[in-house]
């Protein structure tokens, strides 16, 4: 026989292998390391009997930590808390690991159907947790399936909530006074009162929700959900694209009519000034040259008055010297005064 | 027989040769794999034990999965072999998510990606992102930046699973909000600065509350606008405004131009009535003047004077014409003018 065929068939050492090899799985299987992100259940032939809790906000939820501890040793349950190297019994003993951060629900767009029959979808999101692992784990068992419960509840929550609602109520957060470009745009734009607004109905779909997951040990965030996405379908944009068109073409033809207006009134406003600079002109000019006229009369008369036989008799010779001219045949009586001489009279009378 | 002993023997001696030398070459190869396992496992000990944070990073290390510290830049020692566990995270470095648009290539020539010049899946994309209800249920398009640093690197990678994710829900639905409560006008320019500073509060406060680890640094709004389809009725209404007001203009400076014309022309009647007037008043003057110096002399000297002027008048006038006839006063009494055809030329006698 030789060594190597004695190894082989020697039954000592076959039962010395079995045992180390199986020492040697015991150990690795034994040790597990919770990592800071998450939390775990043991469970040993298929049923709980350790908890490893890692919670977030030690410090603000501690009541509901403590609450959720007691239970657990209620149930007979052993509870270890926080992250890091744990054992357990090899074999014997399964690890189930869950998340403990706050994980990301992505609900798919819903179409919804508002009070006042306006077709809107609506895109909601939320942020969750595994609050009680062990609850998790029995009433969902995984991630995925715990998806699939918040699909449905805060699905249908929203639908509800949202259905009972106007559209505005769900736009508009409060009734504050809106400011506009023009007048008449935030005048066309009275789709009544808000009555609840956004941050409420979005608060009561949280709030809903969180209700509605708690008994699957998931948790809901105080301002968890959020709608992240909120429109018209399709095919009410058009319209709505539509009636945005035709409110600011309006609002165009009007300011280009009131631009017009403002310029005939203006054209207007300049024939009136026109008018009245002309009138006043011609006014002014006119008595202007009235007061002259009177003052050269009371010059002329001041002077004149002094003789007036005299005035008359230096004007009528002015007169003749200004208006007898050439071309013109004088016809003179012997009577007249020029002619005295001629007819034996030596005076000149003066007067004509 | 001994001969079939002897080879029974020999063919022994033989295989235990045979056995003799895999076992060596057995021993050998476990030798060698043994060192080289001992060898790998030092490298790895070696390799494992140190690693550096760069210096816009901090490293988290963790211990069997436990968060123990935070180092900062530089090169630091751990235990190796998966003991300690080291994440690093850039907590310094400005980090931006885009909305409703995505930046395809930085550069010189940065080029974008918007829901104008998108199609299909993404253009869906975008618009989910952009297109947004304004108070009074009209559409406006949003192109919005984020612009946000790790904080705190503990929190982030503790707190939260999909943080940036969360990121972008969050402000999606921040925006909407403040979108939702305001006009059109209001979104797209009047209250376009204060938006932006408001969901930047509102924002990093849904970010504390979900303890992210997340600092928003700001928020751009880079453009509001009316969905395409709409836009050229709304420059519509700008290009009416300009309108009125270049209208408006026009008036006005026919307006100013014209009476200002007016009013020089209305200036120049008043200066020509003014220059009548001096005239008048002046040409009155002289004639009284001249008329009392006139009779100053004539009152020494009234009678001679008087003839004096007549004479000289006449002697003035007489010349003038053309032809003169004296005629018997008797005559002249009796009608005799009325026979005379006076406009003939050369009269008779």
């Amino acid at each position: 026989m030789s060594e190597l065929t004695d190894k082989l068939f020697s039954v000592t050492n076959w039962v010395k292998g079995a045992l180390g090899a199986a020492a040697l799985l015991a150990v690795i299987n034994s040790p597990y390391v919770v990592d800071q992100t998450e939390q775990a259940v043991i469970t040993q032939m298929g049923k709980p009997v350790r908890v490893i809790l890692n919670p977030m906000d030690k410090e603000e939820r501690k009541e509901h930590i403590d609450a959720l501890k007691e239970k657990y040793v209620k149930e007979g349950k052993s509870v270890a808390e926080g992250p890091g190297l744990y054992f357990k019994l090899p074999f014997f003993q399964q690890v189930h690991k869950f998340d403990r951060r706050l994980m990301r629900w992505d609900g798919f767009p819903e179409e919804i159907v508002t009070v006042d029959k306006k077709y809107i979808w609506v895109d909601t999101t939320a942020r969750w947790s595994i609050d009680d692992p062990l609850t998790f784990l029995n009433s969902v068992g995984s991630i995925a399936q715990g998806h699939a419960r918040l699909d449905d509840a805060i699905d249908s929550i929203t639908r509800n909530k949202l259905t009972k609602r106007d559209v505005v109520s769900i736009v508009r957060t409060s009734n504050r006074e809106m400011k506009a470009v023009d007048k008449e745009l935030s005048q066309g734009a009275d789709y009544g009162r808000v009555k609840d607004g956004r941050d409420v109905i979005v608060d009561e779909i949280s709030n809903a929700s969180a209700e509605a997951c708690e008994q699957y040990g998931i948790g809901i965030k105080k301002h968890g959900v959020l709608i992240k996405g909120l429109n018209y379908v399709e095919s009410v944009q058009q319209s709505v694209m539509e009636r945005m068109k035709s409110e600011r073409e309006r609002i165009a033809q009007k300011y280009i009519s009131e631009g017009d207006g403002e310029f005939k009134s203006i054209m207007g406003d300049k024939e009136v000034k026109l008018k009245e600079i002309e009138s006043g002109a011609y006014r002014t000019a006119r008595e202007k040259e009235g007061a002259a006229e009177a003052e050269a009369t009371r010059i002329y008369s001041e002077a004149f008055n002094r003789d007036p036989d005299f005035y008359r008799f230096t004007r009528t010779l002015e007169l003749y010297k200004s208006s007898m001219g050439t071309n013109t045949t004088l016809i003179l009586g012997t009577g007249n005064p020029l002619m005295n001489y001629l007819s034996g009279k030596p005076e000149v009378k003066s007067s004509k | 027989m001994t001969r079939q002993r002897l080879d029974g023997l020999l063919q022994r001696q033989q295989s235990d040769d045979e056995t003799q030398q895999a076992m060596k070459v057995v021993r050998e190869a476990g030798k060698i794999a043994k060192w080289a396992l001992i060898g790998i496992t030092a490298l790895s000990g070696v390799l494992g034990s140190g690693y550096i944070v760069k210096s816009d990073s901090q490293g988290v290390v963790q211990r069997f999965g436990k968060y123990t510290e935070t180092t900062g830049p530089g090169f630091h020692f751990k235990i190796p072999f998966g003991v300690d566990r080291v994440t690093k995270v850039p907590t310094l470095r400005v980090l931006r998510e885009e909305f409703g648009f995505r930046t395809l290539q930085a550069g010189v020539n940065t080029q974008y990606l918007g829901s104008e010049n998108a199609s299909g899946e993404d253009k869906k994309k975008l618009d989910s992102e952009g297109l947004m209800l304004t108070g009074e249920l009209n559409l406006v398009y949003l192109e919005s930046l984020v612009q946000y640093k790790i904080r705190d690197p503990v929190a982030y990678l503790f707190n939260i699973k999909e943080p940036i994710e969360t990121l972008r829900d969050c402000h999606q639905s921040v925006m909407r909000g403040i979108v939702g409560d305001q006009s059109f006008d209001e979104v797209i320019g009047m209250s376009r600065i204060e938006n932006q500073i408001a969901c930047k509060e509102r924002l990093q406060k849904l970010m504390d509350t979900y303890r992210t680890g997340i600092e928003v640094t700001s928020i751009n709004l880079q453009s509001c606008n009316p969905p395409k389809e709409v836009r050229n009725a709304f420059n519509g209404v700008n290009q009416a405004m300009q309108q009125k007001d270049t209208r408006i203009n026009e008036a006005k400076k026919k307006y100013n131009a014209e009476v200002s014309q007016a009013s020089g022309q209305a200036q120049e009647t008043i200066k020509g009535a003014e220059a009548y007037a001096i005239r008048r008043v002046n040409e009155a003057k002289g004639d009284a003047n001249k008329f009392n110096a006139a009779y100053a002399e004539y009152l020494k000297n009234p009678e001679i004077t008087k003839q004096r002027l007549y004479l000289e008048a006449m002697s003035e006038i007489l010349p003038r014409f053309e032809k003169k006839m004296i005629i018997d006063q008797k005559a002249m009494d009796g009608g005799l003018v009325n026979l005379l055809q006076l406009n003939q030329k050369g009269g008779s006698q």
